[in-house]
């Protein structure tokens, strides 16, 4: 049975509030970013509120950076038991007193069917939590999170008895 | 990469194994903790491991500093456990 899994974006970062920002406090550089979210726009959004090719509208986009992502999963072998994960993508604040927090997830990157075992999940190491609004199309909101992600060598597919794959 | 809050699953946990390798998994049960700590004794945890684990914030636990380690492993080393896909 599928778990519904609940997303919430918190706490958020005061000193982000455009792309620019985004740019100067994850490290990522400008035209990356933007090009990024041209292509999350074209993968995920319908035609209408698709970002165009010019760079000039992500770039005056209006950002805000979070720093935990609550998800709500389901507790192993129990049907109607939930946990909470809370994954932390402080960038270069510190957590807890101690160093900068960066948690690695599992994301859906494909369907069942692909990557073997895996079925469709990599693990991936956040980069950024932000929620972003195009204020060019109607003031749409989106959830992004910017991720590294591994990939499944030999397609997630065993090499050997070991019960172990390689990424 | 931008991905949609939505295609995200949970935590994925690593512990370190060797120089290169880290096993990734959705969570961290006893049987995996004794795999991997199998010669380690650390009393006063018991079976309340994977909750510390999860967090990670103790320093005193043998699992503490795994989320730093992995900044140097390299992606095409890393190898994680078949039971982290089943969540």
């Amino acid at each position: 049975m599928l778990v519904a899994r609940r997303r919430i974006l918190k706490v958020r970062r005061e000193d982000v509030s455009n792309v620019w920002d985004f740019s100067k406090v994850s490290g990522v550089f400008l035209e990356s970013i933007c090009c990024k979210l041209i292509r999350y726009s074209r993968h995920n959004l319908p035609t209408e509120s698709q970002l165009p090719e010019d760079h000039a509208i992500p770039r005056t986009l209006l950002v805000e950076l979070l720093t935990q992502l609550e998800i709500r999963v389901g507790v192993f072998q129990e049907s109607e038991v939930y946990d909470i994960d809370r994954a932390r993508c402080t960038g270069a604040l510190h957590f807890a007193n101690q160093g900068s927090r960066t948690d690695w997830i599992w994301v859906q990157t494909a369907t069942e069917e692909m990557f073997g075992v895996l079925r469709g999940r990599l693990p991936a190491k956040l980069v950024a939590l932000s929620k972003i609004r195009n204020y060019t199309c109607e003031n749409t909101g989106y959830r992004v999170v910017a991720v590294r992600m591994l990939s499944a060598v030999n397609r997630g597919f065993l090499p050997g008895i070991h019960g172990l794959i390689t990424a | 990469m931008m991905v949609d809050v939505g295609t995200i699953l949970g935590l994925a946990l690593r512990i370190p194994e060797g120089e290169q390798y880290r096993l990734v998994n959705s969570r961290i049960d006893l049987r995996i903790f004794n795999e991997v700590y199998g010669g380690i004794e650390y009393g006063g945890y018991g079976v309340s491991i994977p909750v510390l684990a999860r967090n990670c914030h103790d320093t005193k636990h043998p699992l503490a500093n795994c989320g730093e380690e992995v900044k140097n492993a390299s992606p095409q080393f890393a190898r994680w456990r078949l039971a982290g896909a089943s969540t």
